[in-house]
């Protein structure tokens, strides 16, 4: 398969005016290929709009270099500038120009100029379906409507390839339905390559060819869907939700220590897991064990045993979301 | 080359589409200037601060000659009047008795009393008249008297004077009346008249360092020459209609016997005699009678036919030419004070107004070098920085739109102060002068200095809210340095702020002279080292 974007030990430490220093990115080595979508997946903070931003040449590099088609962006930045559109995370147009104005300037900005420019904003107007409101101002724009403009000035010069910042932060259900199914339009329909960067479990699994898991910094898992769910396929994932007051680390102890086959444990305590909307009381615990219908009726007598009780339970079949939890100990919206 | 073309009219674009922008770059300099300028505009003495319009050092050197009044009436005038060999009268001498009445003692115009002439005419009103005159006058100027023109010259090159006033030999016989009647001669009576005012004229040498005083100067002097000439063509034109009324329509004279006309060249009394007669026929004809009756008395020195005036000789009658209460014959006619406070009012809006502009416009400079901090914050300087432009066209394109901007914010706000003055003055005026070369450069010199000095803010700023506080700070200080609130600082202080070089040459293209170099050199050269400086210590701040 061709490469399109190859990372090397891409690095970026941050000096705070206090002298302090931010490792945002710890040296990073991927590649991405041709025709694919690729998702850099981690939660806040964990450094993805730092690696895009290298890759997109906006900040240098403390350390290691990205190329683009080839084109290394800390030495022949104008080369590799030219291969990629770059859609920011935030809305970044002037909301005092018209959409069509926006277009138009940007389009300048890649080169592109007269009637080509002025036809393919027509294109991309179409595309984002805003045509009728193309003579309107930002400011006077819904997010959703916004964000598609957004997205249309990455698309103006025809890149091969896109780098989307996570594009449906702060929208609707159903314009980010609309922004995932254009995503897939764009690879699937025109060949473009695309890193997509986000904290949304779900969007990933629903889009990426291939996921990169990024934590505090560094790449802790690299992968397509299947690989990676496979460093926990030989578990079963179980979700308690229980009652935290009667929760130990003894209690933890003595899980891992009689139940057959279980591994790992992993305990979130009241308000903090995802799936325990309402019921602010309950904490959370995941077990992960080799045979989890075995393991489930020695774990709820001994959490009875404890008197812990046991609201619900659920076994689940490994996704991202568990690796992720098996690799940080953590859950991604955390 | 081309993008950064497009960045600077993306600026340009969403500056002059924002109206709270508009209102703010425009609308309140406009404002303010007019208001300052009406506040300082009138001549109301010593009070108007750094403009010091008040006893402005003027030098005279009168060398008119003089004229014979009775032979420029003609000869029938003379004949009939017993005085004989006519007046002799002196424009000159009148010129200085107005202008320094201090110092005219002994040479006034018509051998008289010496004292302040006074409008024989208008007897009850007549002195308080001339007092408001000569008080005004006495005020605005500390005059002087030379004999020799170039001396004169020398003295205000030295800077002794802001401007000498030189009186022609000739200037008497070009302001005289001219007397013809009858329709043959319209033309070239007109014409004789024109070029010798022409060829006469008196001349304002003015300083270029005190380019209003120097305006104030020529507007007064313009104004007395201005009435003495309205007189000339007033009476000429006076005589020119009666020989016209009476030649071309005989018929008008209804039932007068043919034979009681007066010949064509008939004497002047004989012209008046049969107006007199048949006054009752034309309200014209008593009108025409008793003006020149009045005209006829004050001349021949005849006491009882000038209204009871206190006053018979010729300066009185002269001394009405400025009397915005008479007017000998409906000529256009501009009271004297009037016509001093528009040169004034016009040159302190050139002063107020170009100080106000470049102020304004320092928040311009400031606030839109500063728009690149918001373009982070929004992320489109982001997006610029991702597109394969270089970052050095990014920075041209933003700070060349600024200048751009700051540029047509002066050209709008002086073309604005011009059709605000016009409009106050209820004439057209282009306040700036005609060198459009000097102005456009002079323009630009403060566009780079302005937009330059907002870089140098900037990059000097730890972060965007310092600038936020200190921008205005600086802006109004520099404003306040350069005169832009009315009040000026001496030259040591206001030579620190741009304001007071780009202020200075307008000051000098407005009052029509072009040596404005070294206020170029100054702006261009502050410009470029603001530029340099700003620019060095904003690129190592904002990564661009
Ligand atoms: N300009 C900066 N200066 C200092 N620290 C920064 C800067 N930008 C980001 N960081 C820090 O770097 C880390 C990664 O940030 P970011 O790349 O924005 O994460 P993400 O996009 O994954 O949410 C965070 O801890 C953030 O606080
Ligand atoms: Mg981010």
């Amino acid at each position: 398969m061709d490469t399109m974007v190859k990372l090397r030990d891409l690095s970026k430490t941050y000096r705070r005016s206090d002298g302090s220093a931010v490792e945002a990115v710890k040296q990073i080595n991927l590649e991405i290929y041709k025709g694919e979508i690729f998702s850099l997946l981690g939660p806040n903070g964990a450094g993805k709009t730092t690696t895009i931003s290298m890759m997109s040449g906006l900040i240098a590099p403390t350390g290691g270099d990205a190329f683009i088609g080839g084109h290394s962006i800390t030495k022949e930045p104008m080369a590799a500038k030219r291969l990629m559109g770059f859609i920011p995370q935030e809305v970044a147009l002037y909301p005092e120009l018209s959409a069509r104005r926006n277009l138009l300037f940007f389009g300048k900005m890649y080169g592109m100029h007269g009637s080509d420019l002025n036809k393919r904003v027509d294109e991309v107007l179409a595309f984002i379906d805003l045509t009728d409101r193309q003579k309107d101002k930002i400011s006077t724009f819904s997010g959703g409507m916004k964000r598609r403009v957004n997205i249309g000035v990455g698309l103006l010069h025809r890149p091969e390839l896109l780098f989307m910042d996570e594009p449906t932060v702060g929208i609707d259900p159903q314009n980010r339905r609309r922004v995932l199914d254009t995503v897939k339009q764009l690879r699937d329909e025109y060949g473009m390559t695309i890193l997509y960067t986000t904290h949304m479990m779900e969007e990933a699994q629903e889009l990426s060819d291939r996921v990169g898991i990024i934590d505090h910094g560094e790449l802790i898992a690299l992968g397509t869907q299947g690989e990676l769910t496979q460093q926990v396929r030989e578990e079963d994932q179980i979700d308690f939700a229980i009652d935290g007051r009667g929760w130990s680390s003894e209690l933890e102890a003595r899980l891992l220590q009689e139940v057959p086959g279980l591994t790992r444990v992993a305990y979130a305590p009241p308000g903090h897991g995802d799936d325990s909307a309402g019921e602010e009381s309950l904490a959370a615990l995941t077990a992960f064990a080799a045979r989890g219908r075995q393991a489930l009726p020695d774990i709820i007598r001994i959490l009875n045993d404890a008197g812990v009780e046991v609201h619900s339970v659920k076994v689940r079949e490994p996704d991202l979301e568990a690796v992720f939890l098996a690799l940080t100990g953590r859950a991604l919206r955390d | 080359m081309r993008k950064i073309w497009a960045i600077v009219s993306k600026e340009v674009y969403i500056t002059f589409t924002n109206r709270n922008l508009l209102l703010i770059m425009l609308v309140t300099p406009l404002v303010l200037s007019t208001i300052i300028g009406l506040a300082f505009g009138g001549l109301g003495g010593g009070d108007s601060g750094g403009l010091s319009l008040s006893n402005i050092p003027i030098v005279i050197v009168n060398l008119d000659e003089g004229a014979t009044f009775g032979n420029a009436l003609g000869g029938g005038f003379t004949a009939d009047n017993q005085t004989g060999g006519g007046q002799a009268f002196n424009g000159g001498d009148q010129i200085v008795a107005i202008l320094a009445p201090n110092l005219a003692e002994g040479q006034n115009a018509f051998g008289a009393s010496g004292d302040q002439p006074v409008c024989s005419l208008l007897p009850e009103k007549g002195a308080d008249n001339s007092r408001r005159y000569s008080g005004t006058l006495e005020e605005l100027f500390a005059p002087a008297l030379m004999d020799d023109p170039a001396a004169a010259r020398a003295a205000v090159d030295r800077g002794d004077y802001a401007a000498a006033i030189i009186i022609p030999p000739a200037f008497s016989q070009a302001v005289t009346p001219q007397f013809q009647f009858g329709p043959a001669d319209d033309q070239a009576t007109n014409a004789a008249a024109e070029t010798d005012v022409v060829d006469s004229e008196v001349e304002v040498y003015a300083n270029a360092g005190q380019p209003i005083e120097a305006s104030v100067t020529r507007s007064v002097v313009e104004a007395i020459v201005g009435q003495l000439v309205r007189f000339n063509v007033a009476i000429t034109a006076m005589g020119q209609a009666i020989g016209q009324q009476i030649a071309a329509s005989p018929m008008d004279l209804g039932d007068v016997d043919p034979a009681t006309v007066p010949a064509q060249g008939a004497p002047l009394a004989d012209w008046l005699a049969f107006m007199e007669a048949n006054a009752d026929r034309s309200p014209w004809f008593a009108g025409l009678a008793a003006g020149l009756t009045r005209f006829q008395a004050a001349a021949s020195g005849d006491q009882s036919a000038a209204g009871g005036a206190a006053n018979n000789d010729l300066g009185g009658i002269v001394s009405c030419l400025f009397d915005p209460n008479f007017e000998p014959i409906q000529v256009q006619q501009q009271p004297l004070n009037r016509v001093q406070e528009q040169g004034i009012f016009q040159q302190i809006m050139v002063q107020i107004g170009a100080a106000q502009a470049v102020f304004f416009a320092l928040f311009t400079g400031i606030f839109g070098v500063l728009s690149i901090y918001e373009e982070r914050k929004n992320w489109t300087l982001q997006r610029l920085l991702a597109s394969p432009t270089s970052r050095s066209s990014i920075l041209a394109g933003k700070l060349g739109g600024n200048v751009v901007v700051v540029w047509v914010q002066l050209a709008l706000l002086m073309l604005f102060l011009t059709l605000v003055t016009s409009a106050i003055m209820r004439s057209p005026v282009n306040i700036w002068g005609d060198q459009w070369g000097l102005i456009l450069l002079t323009t630009v010199a403060l566009s780079l200095a302005v937009s330059g000095l907002g870089v140098l803010v900037v990059g000097l700023a730890r972060t965007p809210e310092q600038v936020q506080a200190m921008g205005p700070v600086i802006a109004i200080f520099l404003g306040a340095l350069g005169g832009a609130f009315g009040f000026a600082l001496p030259d040591a202080l206001a030579n620190l702020s741009l304001i007071t070089w780009g202020v200075g040459a307008f000051k000098s293209l407005a009052a029509g002279q072009g040596d404005i170099w070294l206020n170029l050199a100054v702006l261009f050269g502050q410009g470029a080292l603001f530029f340099v400086i700003g620019v060095w210590l904003f690129r190592r701040r904002v990564e661009i």
